[in-house]
């Protein structure tokens, strides 16, 4: 279930590009650079309103969620460290961040910034960022070749805010099945990354 | 350290999805903190959050969404909440900073419970746990999923031993007997997401959480 993604919003195909979207950020940060802004927001913009979309939000909710979602962008572009993270990853998670705290209704205030983040070596500069692109695309790639039983259960978790138990409900299988799912699917998105298990 | 204990990859996924409620992924973000194979794997999740985002059909923004935006770039951010004062003498992991907590409350013998977070949230109920050197509690089983994590002293059920940083991770299948280490105090978070079916440890934890 990949989607269509190059559309007249994003007429550039910036998607496949992770080095444009992580060089655009580079001058948001750098030079608080507008029109790099405005290109993050064309590409971006649209694929969170419907991830919010995706996760329950009304259409006037994914839309001011989607655009606090930029406003974050800009003030963190600082933060944003592409030894760490692919663009696509970073975004992802200053999303999810944002979604639990406006429409968590549980009001548990946590931080998540308080989890240490590992520290790049000093003096890792281009061959790391490259590595950190590919395994962007590398992910890409794992996530389209899992078993589609395997696919399933990892799109569900990330798209219906629901347990795991709901989700087997939903298909039909018991949540041991679901967990086992979960946990070859991770081995196989490790191993895609060369990550040891 | 070294840890041995791990949360399962499907809570690994929820806690990386967003999805786990706040009283399960308070315990999730503490063990993050000691453990670095599971940031690993977090990060893993995370790209999949991340190559999932990407693949979305665009939802097409209001007309003037980004000149809304650019507008507001000059605005300085919101500041963050201030954070409550942690308990002293209470090892407190940093993504706990925020959340509001009550006082040690005796629950038993040997046993004290300190509530974390809102009462009788919808996001289960989460509290720390102090339980005297060598006491075993309660034979309980579960009405949902429930994580601890160890922060100070160990304890032990069948499934072994776990010390600082390990979490054990039992759902509505399970039942168990742990027993604290005699070493010293056993200080751990305990988070469950079955509030409102009040069965194990959530009833021990009733009168205390107000529920
Ligand atoms: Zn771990």
């Amino acid at each position: 279930m990949v989607e269509e993604s190059r559309t007249a919003a994003d007429p550039g195909g910036l998607a496949a590009q992770g080095g444009e979207l992580a060089a655009l950020l580079g001058r948001v940060a750098a030079a608080r650079d507008r029109a790099a802004f405005a290109a993050l927001f064309g590409h971006f913009a649209p694929r969170l309103k419907s991830y919010f979309q995706r996760l329950g939000a009304a259409p006037a909710q994914a839309e001011d969620l989607a655009q606090e979602t930029m406003l974050a962008l800009w003030h963190k572009a600082a933060l944003f460290d592409p030894a760490r993270a692919g663009v696509n990853t970073w975004v992802f998670t200053i999303a999810r961040n944002l979604r639990i705290d406006a429409l968590r209704r549980d009001r548990f205030l946590l931080d998540p910034d308080g989890i240490p983040e590992e520290l790049a070596a000093p003096g890792v500069a281009g061959d790391e960022r490259m590595a950190v692109m590919q395994s962007e695309d590398r992910v890409r790639a794992a996530l389209a070749s899992l078993p589609e039983e395997q696919a399933l259960v990892v799109r569900l978790s990330f798209f219906k805010e629901k347990p795991h138990q709901e989700i087997g409900r939903e298909l039909g299988i018991p949540l041991g099945t679901v967990k086992s799912r979960l946990r070859l699917a991770m081995a196989r998105l490790r191993a895609a990354l060369g990550e040891a298990q | 350290m070294s840890i041995t204990h791990h949360p399962s990859e499907a809570t690994l996924f929820a806690h990386a999805a967003g999805g786990l409620p706040g009283a399960l992924e308070a315990v999730v973000a503490t063990h993050l903190c000691f453990c670095a194979a599971c940031r690993a794997a977090v990060r893993v999740a995370d790209g999949a959050g991340g190559a999932l985002l990407e693949a979305l059909a665009p939802a097409p923004l209001a007309e003037g969404a980004l000149d809304a935006v650019l507008a507001r770039l000059d605005q300085a951010p919101p500041a963050p909440a201030l954070a409550p004062a942690p308990p002293a003498g209470v090892p407190w992991p940093r993504p706990l900073a925020r959340l509001a907590h009550g006082r040690w409350r005796w629950l038993g013998p040997g046993m004290r419970a300190m509530r974390l977070g809102p009462p009788a949230a919808r996001g289960g109920s989460l509290a720390m746990l102090r339980i005297a050197p060598g006491r075993a509690m309660p034979v309980h089983g579960h009405g949902g999923l429930e994580l601890v994590c160890v922060l100070a002293g160990s304890f032990a059920d069948e499934s072994g031993t776990y010390r600082p940083g390990d979490v054990s991770e039992h759902d509505e299948e399970d039942r168990h007997q742990p027993v604290a280490g005699r070493e010293a105090d056993c200080i751990c978070l305990s988070g469950t997401d079955a509030a409102l079916r009040l069965s194990g440890l959530a009833r021990l934890l009733q009168p205390l959480l107000g529920l």
